[in-house]
């Protein structure tokens, strides 16, 4: 594989926005991208083009999504298809033309990722999002999203004694987090109390140990590193990216406080850049629900597994701490349009890496993490990121 | 229909269960090892959750517990829980299978 860079992106603010379609979002967010890597006017030079999106046919009763992109952004005649992963749909897309960039296939592609959810009410919204769990095993007998992560929770508390606390402690450290995000949907801090005693939604979890439902899109441009020398953005290196895959139904994992395919992707991206995870400086984790992160920050390794729990709770993973995780604000309060989810990872990363995070910059970071899940764990994907030297 | 037991399959090689007529152990890939067993109708609940916030179409019946159910058998599955009294949803209580209706199972606390 030939080293490749990211040399662009860009990404929408994530919120509800009611008035603006699916190919405003993507219009904003791919030429954000363009624009960044200093390539908008001579956009043809896109060889490829992939949109991540968990479901516009649930959301926006469309299907055959990447020519909608293709046209929003005027990139006509661009070889273009849609991935779908659940909510690691655009960490595929840009684990794709990653490997199809490093192969020598292209030099030069475009990813973006979009998800436009505030279309329909909560109980349709939900609906769609258990679509994403197996449909005669699970949601059929009433299984939603927050209950399968609920039934992780109350596991990982079972066995590793987690508490009602240190999940909440994840919820307070990344709204404090996302307070600094421009771009964040609820940029809001709470205090462990109001996060403690919110609404139940699924016991043990409450409104505050859930992930936003957003309006929004991300992209990024992938190219070779020698093509992105005469681009116009700082290029940040791709030093991973890895996937990994799980059976689709929480009962039939042996045990479901681990997440077998996020250790799958994170030991194979590690073994790809020749890392660790005590060399990365930030990581931008899946919290679609807080037990989410917990189990995460287990099972990458940045904390023995059942310590991801004692960590949240002790700062280890707030800004400022040992391994600041989601310092974007994260799912949780930067906001969660599942299938742009991936692709803002990424931004963040780039971001930080460049040195442009403004008050919310980790000092000094040179390797990031991206960590996207789709499902209750059945898809992961995994990038590690290093600042250009 | 009142279930007594399910039908479900074995792997002879690696001992996994499952309840539905699955081609594929689940748990190591394997088809050639495949035979049928029987499963419950006793059980233990794995995890649980009581859903509030209800999907399209089961808006009348929130609350309802949910929950992962390990069979007697040594398999796994995601069912419905009821229990007269809540306190007796708890991991490693004993449930027994109601009902299998349409795909969906039902265990009752006992």
């Amino acid at each position: 594989m030939r080293d490749v860079v990211v040399a662009g992106v860009g990404m929408t603010d994530f919120g509800v926005f009611r008035d603006r379609r699916l190919e405003d979002l993507i219009y904003e967010a791919g030429k954000g991208a363009l624009c960044d890597a200093g390539i908008w006017e001579e956009r043809e030079a896109v060889q490829a083009l992939y949109v991540g999106n968990f479901s516009a046919e649930g959301f926006n009763r469309q299907n055959h999504v990447a020519p909608i992109a293709v046209r929003a952004l005027g990139l006509m005649g661009v070889a273009a298809c849609r991935t779908e992963g659940a909510c690691a749909s655009s960490g595929i897309a840009m684990r794709e033309a990653t490997l199809l960039v490093g192969a020598g296939v292209y030099d030069l592609v475009l990813v973006v990722g979009v998800e436009k959810m505030n279309t329909i009410e909560t109980p349709g919204i939900t609906r769609v999002l258990a679509e994403a769990a197996h449909a005669e095993e699970e949601a059929a007998a009433g299984a939603t999203f927050p209950s399968l992560f609920a039934m992780i929770a109350r596991r990982h508390m079972h066995v590793y004694g987690t508490t009602r606390e240190m999940l909440s402690a994840v919820a307070v450290k990344n709204h404090r987090h996302g307070a600094k995000n421009p771009r964040a949907h609820l940029r809001k801090e709470i205090t462990l109390e109001k996060a403690m005693n919110a609404q139940p939604i699924c016991d043990p979890l409450n409104l505050y140990d859930c992930s936003l439902i957003s309006d929004g899109a991300a992209a990024v441009v992938v190219a070779s590193r020698e093509r992105a020398r005469s681009l116009a953005g700082i290029p940040v290196r791709i030093l991973a990216a890895a996937q990994a895959s799980d059976v689709p139904c929480l009962h039939d994992k042996p045990d479901i406080t681990i997440s077998r395919a996020t250790r799958l992707a994170a030991s194979r991206a590690f073994g790809e850049a020749r890392l660790r995870p005590a060399d990365v400086d930030l990581a931008e984790v899946h919290d679609c629900f807080t037990i989410a992160e917990i189990v995460a920050t287990e099972d990458i390794g940045f904390f023995e597994k059942g310590k991801g729990g004692p960590a949240a709770l002790d700062g280890a993973t707030a800004f400022g701490g040992s391994i600041p995780v989601n310092v974007s604000g994260g799912l949780k309060s930067k906001g969660h349009p599942v299938g742009a989810t991936g692709l803002a990872q990424v931004f963040e990363m780039v971001t930080q890496l460049r040195g442009q995070a403004g008050e919310r910059q980790v000092a000094g970071a040179a390797v990031g993490l991206a960590h996207n899940l789709g499902g209750s764990g059945a898809t992961c994907t995994v990038h590690l990121f290093g600042r250009e030297l | 229909m009142r279930a007594e037991t399910l039908p479900g399959m074995r792997c002879n090689g690696c001992g996994a269960a499952f309840a539905l007529p699955g081609r594929i152990c689940p748990r190591c890939g394997r088809d050639d090892r495949l035979e049928p067993c029987t499963l419950g109708p006793e059980g233990t609940i794995y995890s649980f959750t009581i859903v509030r916030v209800a999907p399209e179409g089961l808006e009348k019946e929130v609350p309802y517990a949910l929950g992962i159910v390990d069979l007697v058998g040594g398999a796994r599955v995601t069912a419905r829980l009821l229990a007269e009294d809540p306190d007796r949803l708890a991991i490693d209580a004993p449930v027994r299978l109601e009902r299998a209706e349409k795909g969906v199972y039902t265990f009752r606390a006992v």
